[in-house]
């Protein structure tokens, strides 16, 4: 019983985490119709922002604000100089962003050397606690929860406001959202805003887990490309559903075919592809 | 039509010519020893091909650059941590820049790669990769190896734990040769009866949860890790998150707990053991000597990647020095490098009949210093450990 | 391609020097740059290959390796293990590419644009995943060293830097010019129809999905020849020809080059080839380097440089 609700809940909280990388992925892939290669580095800029942060002040929260910040700023300048400048040319876009991939993974390696790094966690979640008969990690939980609030939050923002609802027009058809006095440009950037903002999330909450070093970008980037896949891209809900699938199927895979680890990521994706061509919940 | 054939051929050959045109034609004086020395300096792999680099420039600056009066000349190239990137550019260093000797290379699959091509040049090669097969199925008079190989450092480790009592024990290793071969490794120290669970998760694993809360500290007196890099800090990570550090002690494998990579590990590292060829805090004059002048120069403590690339280099240039430079004799280098014996950081080492490495292998155990941050505290030695060729022929 | 006769003077004037040229390369390259050349035209044949979907067929593919290691895998083992010569290795490389690609292309043919090109990915991931778990066959991470050199059977040695030149020029050339026959022939035609728009092609009654399957097939089969070709220049495979970071680089081969063009990727297969190789002894920054030409190439020649020479071209023309 114990190892079930043990292996239950290692899947839910990997698959929380996912959730956080690929959101943002989907998101500006379903206005922007971007595949934003340099997603990966995004959050690996942000674990090591959020990491000289905590050296240097001992504070996760400050860490947290800091470098969401750094990367939004980062990835709004991005947006607003150069991929504007490609609207729906799909090929120079990949091109571009698979060039920020280089240039972010050389200049972390500049700024913050080549040794793999861990994010310290908040000091209120170091601890594990006993929960009837086992030790599970509190930070693990927390991932968990806060996993579920940003989900929340964002199907709020999707749902209950006005510029969730300008977003779904402008997803559905820009043309027309423009018609409607839409200022989709500024959507635009404020989409790939969050994109960014949830990947530098998912570097400082990550960090402590995953660690961010060298190919932490790449890595994150496919374990992105596989959630959004599964989910279907563009979708919210897709990014949700498809990080938990991914993260209790990666558990439970290891745990029963650990021979087979390689395939416990890909060889679903590659199932549901052929089932569903457009994933659980995406669009043509 | 006409144009698509032509503008096709036209491309190749322009691109042909534009390749020698660039080429810029290394400058070299006629009478330097010219050295290849190439590592991972890009890619995840860096972390370690970088500081090794450093370490051999900083072997041959200790010599002012100069060998029984000739300069010497190392030529740097980046093997990006791939084979066939690595194979060209060892090529590149052989063919085009004509070394008389190659110091090189730390990845296992680029060092299988390379030994065919090596061995077929009589290319002195002194690596720092750890494939065991590179003094066994694929051994050369050319191919020297220093560091141990895979099987000589479990089996260290293994000993080294044997002796702290251990009788039944966890592994989890890269799905990888080195992790398989650790395995091995193991079963013939303990028994294959003894190994309780042999996990191999992929290089690279982000959440290793499933395996960790797999182990069960009821059934085994340890856990060894075979895993390294980035993964090694994120097992431990993971490893105490889950409560088990304080019930099952953790015994990670060769450069587990270097230098480099201790900066990474959570405070609750403290009490990792390991086994290896390098302990940064041994205290011999050697050893201060060289933690001393890499860090003033490199401003990092030196770690076990360092220590072997120094070393081969303290190795080749004691070879050099035995044969009065003349590099060019390739046949005489070889000879004096296999009867070298340099005293250096960790005292004596040496090469084997089949040109491994036979040094001192220290147990370490990760404490925290005075200055909060956590070091390699040096137990136990075990003097002049070869290559187990006996065990694993 | 319709342009003035003096342009196409000066096209077969170029057509001479570049065949002669590539016929008197060993003769003035150092062996080094010759195995570089080799190099340059593996990859060449391999990103043109890819240029049959991208450019032709607007199928972008992010797994394009998995044909290139299948076939190197297939070829490699069976002259390592088997002591199979090129006549009997090459084909059974080129059938397991073929076999790969009708099996992933029932597959992968079910979806279009974005999910197309990450079944893909995931589709050659798997098979990375194969050649690094696979150890007793494979020798996981460490590859298959000591792969044969190509036996001919006709007494011409290959260990000759030079003649294996000549072999890899004859069959690349062979190859290249079957693809320009593909692109320039009715069905090639078609292909661009279906880039361009597959609604109006079905409307057309074209059988749109058999056309996209037959030339994903073939531009796996081309693929699959580079594939063996490279494993018999470097004589080892390893996990590392199929993983993602290979199909990403000849992606952007193709685009560097200018999609569409099949020389354009030609070009653009050399110049990284090159700049890997020789950029990288000067600085420790060429991942960065390597980074700012892919952004200036995507924000000023979108085309590729097959791309800014057509516009250079056009504007003299009209000027």
């Amino acid at each position: 019983m114990n190892f079930w609700v043990l292996q239950t809940l290692n899947g839910i909280s990997f698959g929380m985490l996912l959730f956080l990388l690929a959101s943002g992925l989907s998101l500006i892939y379903g206005l922007m119709k971007i595949l934003n290669l340099a997603h990966g580095s995004f959050y690996l800029l942000g674990g090591y922002a959020g990491l000289v942060v905590v050296q240097k002040t001992g504070s996760f929260v400050l860490a947290v604000f800091v470098a969401t910040l750094a990367i939004v700023v980062i990835g709004v300048l991005m947006e607003r100089f150069l991929l504007r400048r490609l609207h729906l040319q799909e090929m120079p876009q990949t091109l571009l962003t698979f060039g920020f991939l280089f240039i972010f993974s050389d200049l972390a390696m500049l700024i913050w050397g080549s040794n793999p790094e861990t994010v310290p966690k908040p000091e209120m979640f170091s601890q594990s606690v006993q929960i009837a008969g086992f030790i599970y990690p509190s930070y693990r939980l927390f991932i968990i929860g806060f996993g579920l609030v940003v989900a929340l939050l964002l199907w709020w923002i999707q749902d209950g406001t006005r510029i969730g609802a300008m977003i779904r027009a402008g997803v559905d058809n820009e043309e027309i959202a423009r018609s409607l006095g839409i200022n989709v440009s500024l959507l635009f950037t404020l989409v790939f805003a969050l994109g960014a903002f949830l990947a530098a999330l998912g570097g400082v909450m990550g960090g402590p887990i995953m660690g961010v070093f060298p190919g932490a970008d790449f890595e994150v980037l496919l374990l992105g490309f596989v959630v959004v896949i599964i989910g279907g891209l563009g979708s919210l809900k897709g990014a949700l559903i498809g990080g938990l699938i991914v993260g209790l199927l990666d558990n439970f895979g290891k745990v029963f075919f650990p021979e087979f680890a390689l395939f416990t990521i890909f060889a679903p994706m590659a199932l549901i592809l052929a089932v569903r061509p457009t994933g659980l919940f995406g669009r043509e | 039509m006409r144009s698509f054939y032509a503008a096709m051929l036209l491309g190749l050959g322009v691109s042909v010519v534009a390749s020698t045109a660039m080429m810029p034609q290394a400058a070299f004086s006629q009478d330097a020893i010219k050295i290849g020395v190439m590592f991972p300096l890009t890619g995840p792999l860096a972390g370690q091909g970088r500081p090794e680099r450093d370490a051999i420039k900083l072997a041959f600056d200790e010599e002012n650059n100069v060998i029984a009066g000739r300069k010497v000349e190392l030529l740097f190239e980046d093997s990006a941590g791939r084979p066939d990137t690595g194979l060209t550019k060892i090529k590149a260093l052989v063919e085009r820049d004509k070394v008389h000797l190659l110091l090189s290379e730390l990845v296992s699959s680029i060092g299988a790669a390379v030994a065919p091509y090596v061995h077929e040049q009589k290319m002195p090669w002194i690596s720092t990769v750890a494939l065991a097969s590179l003094t066994r199925g694929q051994k050369s008079p050319y191919i020297f190896r220093f560091v141990p190989s895979s099987y000589q450092y479990t089996m260290a480790a293994a000993e080294a734990a044997k002796k702290m009592g251990w009788k039944k024990v966890y592994l989890i290793g890269w799905n990888a040769p080195p992790g398989h071969e650790a395995l091995e490794g193991l079963k013939k120290v303990f028994g294959a009866e003894n190994i309780v669970d042999a996990m191999f998760p992929n290089v690279g694993t982000s959440d290793y949860a499933p395996y960790v809360t797999k182990m069960d500290p009821s059934k085994a007196d340890g856990v060894f890790a075979a895993m390294w890099g980035a993964d090694s800090s994120r097992i431990v990570q993971q490893y105490v998150e889950y409560g088990l550090s304080k019930k099952m002690p953790f015994f990670g494998i060769a450069s587990f707990t270097s230098e480099e990579i201790l900066g990474a590990m959570p405070p609750q590292a403290e009490g990792v053991f390991s086994a290896y060829t390098y302990c940064g805090s041994l205290d011999t004059p050697e050893n201060k000597k060289f933690v001393q002048a890499y860090q003033s120069k490199f401003n990092a403590l030196p770690g076990s990647y360092q220590y072997m690339g120094y070393m081969a280099a303290k190795m080749v240039i004691q070879a050099l020095k035995d044969i009065n430079g003349k590099a060019e004799d390739k046949e005489a280098f070889i000879n004096a490098l296999a009867k070298v014996q340099v005293n250096g950081p960790m005292g004596m080492a040496s090469f084997d009949a089949n040109r491994g490495m036979i040094g001192d292998f220290y147990t370490l155990k990760v404490e925290k210093g005075a200055d909060g941050k956590l070091f390699n505290r040096c137990g136990d030695r075990q003097a002049q450990v070869k290559d187990p060729y006996d065990a694993f022929p | 391609m319709i342009t003035g006769s003096s342009y196409s003077r000066w096209i077969f004037m170029a057509l001479i020097a570049g065949v002669i040229l590539l016929l008197v390369l060993p003769k003035i390259l150092a062996p080094y740059y010759l195995g570089l050349a080799v190099k340059m035209m593996i990859f060449a044949l391999f990103a043109m290959s890819l240029d049959l979907l991208i450019g032709f067929t607007g199928m972008a593919s992010l797994g394009h390796a998995a044909y290139f290691g299948l076939s190197a895998y297939a070829t490699g083992l069976l002259a390592l293990k088997l002591g199979w010569n090129v006549w009997l290795a090459l084909p059974a490389g080129l059938i397991m590419s073929g076999l790969a690609a009708v099996l992933f292309g029932l597959l992968a043919l079910r979806t279009r644009g974005s999910y197309f090109l990450m079944i893909t990915l995931a589709l050659s991931q798997l098979m990375w995943g194969i050649a690094f778990g696979w150890r007793s066959l494979t020798g996981g991470d460490d590859g298959l060293p000591n792969v044969p050199r190509p036996d001919l059977g006709i007494g011409l040695s290959m260990a000759d830097g030079v003649n294996f030149y000549y072999f890899v020029l004859l069959i690349a050339a062979i190859a290249a010019v079957l693809m320009v026959r593909i692109v320039a022939s009715p069905f090639g035609y078609a292909l661009r129809g279906i880039r361009e728009s597959e609604t109006r092609m079905l409307a057309l009654g074209y059988n749109v999905w058999l056309y996209k399957f037959s030339i994903f097939v073939m531009a796996a089969l081309f693929a699959g020849l580079a594939g063996v070709l490279y494993v018999y220049y470097n004589r080892f495979v390893s996990p590392d020809y199929i993983h993602v970071a290979r199909s990403a680089e000849v992606l952007l081969m193709v685009i560097l080059g200018g999609a569409g063009t099949l020389i354009g990727p030609a070009f653009g297969a050399a110049i990284i080839v090159l700049f890997e190789n020789l950029i990288s002894a000067y600085t420790e920054r060429w991942v960065m380097l390597m980074g700012f030409i892919y952004l200036i190439v995507a924000l000023f020649a979108p085309n590729g440089i097959a791309g800014l020479i057509r516009d250079y071209r056009d504007k003299r023309a009209s000027s």
